[in-house]
């Protein structure tokens, strides 16, 4: 129990360092200002007041360092960022004293002496004042809302942020669960302060661990000491992070995730299998989307000159763009009037049509070896025309066709095994075609991936 | 006095374009292409959203939607006697509404002067249906059967507890009226892909009494008026005037507009009113749906399946289960945004019988356009919505009887659901209190639906704008997320 209320001294104490620090600031300004009034004036002899001044800013400044320095040793500051204000406020106190000394006895020393000590302190004042700022709002807080260019002068070249909408491409623990610890844990827990004998800069030291053993054994959350610190109940004295906000439900979601699922520190989300259970999280924290990309999303290719594309409209294709940064097409014929010639002068755009309708057209079985090489078309609409088992044959070789609409055409059950053979297929219509409604259902169950649609009536 | 004749043709608005921004735009256009600046020939048809593209030339993302089908429940149906089973509502029943559950929530006035709000629990049966497990009361036999196509949120939420500014609400994202209806937001963004028929058709269920239904909620508010909705009225007239009258042929209704073509170009050129361009695209829109529209009602190539699969009801013009048919003719021809209203949902008292009317009236048609879409393939790129503007409360207005009861309005929690392109099938998303008074999980507000519908069709919704009197304008004013949990 000694040590828990020694560390709330160290808190109580500490947190009076913002409160006293402003006051003895004041006093040496002040005195400073006075100072230089009387020069101006030429006073003959300095005001006793001065050296007053400066005592009361050492005595003072002497207050808000012993509570500074124990604010320090909550060690809820980095060591780096701590070190310099931490000596250079003392070295301000000593100065203040020397000045009380010099000021004491003024015209024993020459001006230039005087004016030297003026304006150190008030350098050190103010980095010693912004380095505290620092501190206490981070180093981004002065500049945050400068104009852009001063920011950008001031602060330097943001890291670069791991693009988060390529959800296969973050790292697990460097992107997720490092910053998370960065903001909760390392603060006591770093290369120079290790805690309960923890360091938890880096996996390894995490696995070596603290006086209690490894900090965390992977795929075993039960078995994790981090783990059951960070869910005990907050007024327990093991509880962590002691001071500061707790990790939030999401954060603990992420720490459990990853203790359990994820093997290898460079493991990328694309590398895993995703659990059901993290998706919702990864989406409402990171807007990770987890769920697997539509093949046409994942397509790189230069968009198609406008030129083709006007000639595909002047042959009677209705043109859309998929949109934003997406270059391929979405193609339909408009209209029933299909000539061959037509069909033929899609090939320009055969990389490009990953959406086709030839819908209700009088498009014939052997036209269609016009498009069987089309290699990113991803759905094909050919319903209601008088397409048959060989034209869907001639189509076989399109490996990501995933949808592929037949309803109201002539194929009958024996497209049914060159359906099965296509690897991409996921969803195949089949109403109101000679397709036995019986063989249909059989392929629908047996084929996992495919799914067969047949209708009513 | 004004004696200026020839000047007050400019609205005040208009004037002010001009001569501000109108003379920026000039001078730009003059610095680009110098030579422009003489050209004497004006295009008739000059903004960019006159063609088939809409505004935003491309969609911002790739589209999971490309048609909207919008079953609009005015009235605002029961969700605890549809969806939402609580039967601690049941258990309950006739107690006094405790207070912790309502919290600060009002009432209307309607119902807050009833000197107990006693809980109601449902008279229907509820059971579960499909793989997915989603409960559903026994008054919609046939949706049940496709709950497994279904995507229910039971954690929608509204802000307004009236009818009127609640129906506004989600049909414009704004309480008040005056604003850009979803469909014209979406006509205005995407444009069309049938240039023969509007992109946004309304469908009202004929002779349907209860609260009305304003055209505002299909208006174009301040964008081109254009982009409106069209209704399409069941009857002789499908669309009022459309039809040529007696002694007038086609060819020479043809000439007609070609000459009167001629005469508001020189009028734009003029006067420069933009929506004299609007309404030439009106008139020539008109001339093309004197074909498309006859042949889009005329349903004689529907076969008796598609009949009985629909319900007798579908045989009789004006109904919601022939509106549903024709819902379908209109996706199938690429109508973008399709919105059906079915009133009377609006049941203060005498629920159990009233909604059993209204539940027969809606649940096959329903069920079977989606089940229809589905083996048409269209639900491949087609979204079905179903729901009213808001909930209803979990106690009854008036006298609670074994047999009887009535709800009052409940904006705090409400369930819609969706089928078809781009969204999860068979999943729920959100829940509400064991009461069906509150939200507990994954609330969504009306504006989250919205831009999640806006996303589904390709268009961020905070980047589709319309700058109107000064400020810039969105379907979603200042709000809404959208829903990714519900998305596939």
């Amino acid at each position: 129990m000694n040590t828990l209320l020694a560390f709330d001294f160290t808190n109580f104490v500490g947190r009076f360092h913002p409160i006293l620090v402003h006051l003895p600031i004041g006093f040496i300004l002040m005195s400073i200002f006075m100072e230089w009034y009387q020069r101006i004036q030429k006073t003959t002899k300095l005001s006793s007041l001065i050296s007053y001044g400066w005592l009361l800013a050492g005595i003072g400044g002497a207050f808000a360092a012993f509570c500074g320095w124990w604010l320090g040793e909550t060690g809820l500051y980095f060591e780096d960022d701590l070190f310099l204000h931490r000596w250079m406020g003392i070295a301000i106190v000593l100065i203040s004293f020397v000045g009380w000394w010099l000021k004491k006895n003024a015209e024993n020393h020459a001006n230039s002496l005087h004016q030297i000590v003026n304006f150190l302190v008030i350098g050190l004042i103010t980095v010693e004042g912004h380095l505290g700022g620092n501190l206490t709002h981070g180093e981004a807080y002065l500049f945050e809302y400068a104009p852009e260019s001063i920011r950008d002068m001031m602060l330097g070249e943001k890291e670069a942020m791991t693009d988060l909408s390529k959800a296969d491409s973050v790292v697990v623990y460097n992107d997720l669960v490092k910053p998370i610890f960065e903001q909760k844990c390392f603060a006591c827990h770093n290369n120079e302060v290790t805690r309960g004998g923890l360091n938890m800069a880096a996996i390894d030291s995490m696995l070596v661990g603290g006086d209690g053993g490894p900090a965390y054994t992977p795929s075993n959350v039960s078995e994790s000491e981090l783990f059951r610190r960070i869910t005990l109940p907050q007024k327990n004295i093991k509880f962590m992070p002691p001071v500061g906000d707790p990790l939030t439900y999401d954060e603990i979601k992420i720490v459990e995730w990853w203790i359990e699922q994820v093997a290898s520190p460079d493991s990328k989300i694309g590398d895993i299998e995703v659990a059901e259970s993290i998706k919702p999280t990864l989406l409402r924290k990171y807007g990770l989307d987890t769920n697997p990309k539509p093949y046409y999303e994942t397509v790189n290719i230069a968009p198609l000159d406008s030129v083709q594309i006007t000639a595909l409209e002047q042959n009677g294709f209705t043109v859309n763009v998929l949109g934003g940064e997406n270059p391929l097409l979405d193609v339909k014929f408009s209209g029933k009037a299909l000539t061959e010639e037509q069909l033929k002068s899609l090939a320009p755009a055969a990389a490009h049509i990953t959406w086709l309708s030839l819908a209700r057209t009088n498009v014939k079985d052997e036209w269609l070896s016009a498009i069987a090489s089309f290699e990113n078309l991803t759905r094909l609409q050919l319903e209601k025309t008088a397409i048959t088992d060989q034209g869907v044959e001639t189509l076989s070789g399109l490996k990501h066709l995933e949808v592929l609409n037949l309803y109201g055409t002539q194929v009958t059950d024996s497209c049914l095994p060159t359906l099965q053979k296509m690897e991409g297929l996921k969803r195949v219509y089949l109403w109101k075609t000679k397709v036995s409604t019986a063989n249909a259902k059989s392929l629908d169950e047996n084929e996992k991936k495919l799914a067969v649609i047949t209708g009513q009536g | 006095m004004c004696t200026h004749h020839e000047n007050k043709n400019y609205t005040r608005r208009d004037f002010l374009t001009k001569t501000t921004l109108g003379m920026g735009a000039l001078s730009l256009a003059s610095m680009i292409d110098p030579m422009g600046l003489f050209a004497k020939e004006t295009p008739l048809i000059t903004s960019p959203h006159m063609n088939s593209g809409g505004a935003l030339g491309k969609p911002h993302f790739p589209p999971k939607v490309k048609r909207v089908i919008y079953l609009f429940q005015s009235g605002a149906p029961s969700q605890l006697d549809l969806f939402d089973y609580k039967p601690l509502l049941n258990k309950m029943n006739g107690q006094d509404l405790p207070k912790s559950v309502q919290g600060e929530q009002r009432l209307t006035g309607m119902s807050s002067g009833q000197a107990t709000l006693p809980m109601a629990g449902t008279v229907f049966n509820f059971k579960q249906h499909g793989d997915s497990g989603a409960w559903m009361s026994d008054l919609m036999p046939h949706t049940s059967k496709i709950v497994d196509e279904l995507c229910f949120i039971k954690s929608m939420y509204t802000e307004a507890i009236n009818h009127d500014p609640a129906v506004t609400f989600f049909q414009t994202g704004s309480q008040l009226p005056g604003r850009p209806s979803i469909g014209s937001w979406v006509s205005y963004g995407l444009g069309t892909d049938n240039k023969n028929l509007p992109e946004f058709v309304v469908l009202v269920t004929k002779d349907k009494f209860g609260q009305p239904l304003y055209s505002r909620s299909w208006g174009n508010g301040f964008l081109p008026s254009q982009h409106q909705g069209v209704q399409f009225r069941s009857g002789k007239d499908p669309v009022l005037y459309l039809t040529n009258p007696p002694g007038i042929d086609p060819k020479s209704r043809r000439e007609q507009l070609d000459q009167l073509q001629r005469l508001e170009k020189i009028n734009h050129q003029d006067i420069g009113d933009p929506e004299i361009l609007a309404r030439m695209a009106q008139y020539e829109m008109a001339f093309r749906m004197q074909t498309s529209v006859p042949e889009i009602m005329d349903t004689s190539d529907e076969s008796d399946a598609t009949y009985a699969m629909y319900g007798e009801d579908s045989r009789k013009p004006g109904t919601f289960a022939a509106n549903c048919i024709l819902a379908r003719r209109l996706a199938e021809r690429d109508v973008k945004f399709i919105q059906l209203y079915h009133q009377g949902w609006d049941q203060h008292g005498n629920l159990p019988t009233a909604i059993k009317v209204q539940a027969k009236e809606t649940d096959q048609a329903t069920a079977a356009l989606i089940t229809d879409l589905k083996q048409r393939g269209l639900l491949e790129d087609t979204l079905v919505i179903w729901g009213g503007e808001f909930g209803r409360t979990n106690y009854s207005q008036g006298q609670l009887t074994p047999t009887n009861f009535g709800r009052d309005h409940h904006p705090k929690c409400f369930t819609i659901f969706m089928a078809g392109a781009g969204i999860k099938k068979g999943f729920t998303l959100g829940a509400t209190d064991d009461f069906g008074y509150n939200v507990v999980q994954r609330p969504v507000h009306v504006h989250d639906f919205q831009a999640t519908l806006m996303h589904l069709l390709g268009v961020d919704h905070e980047r589709l704008t319309f700058k109107s009197q000064g400020r810039r304008y969105r379907l979603t004013d200042v709000h809404g997320e959208v829903v990714k949990e519900i998305l596939s």
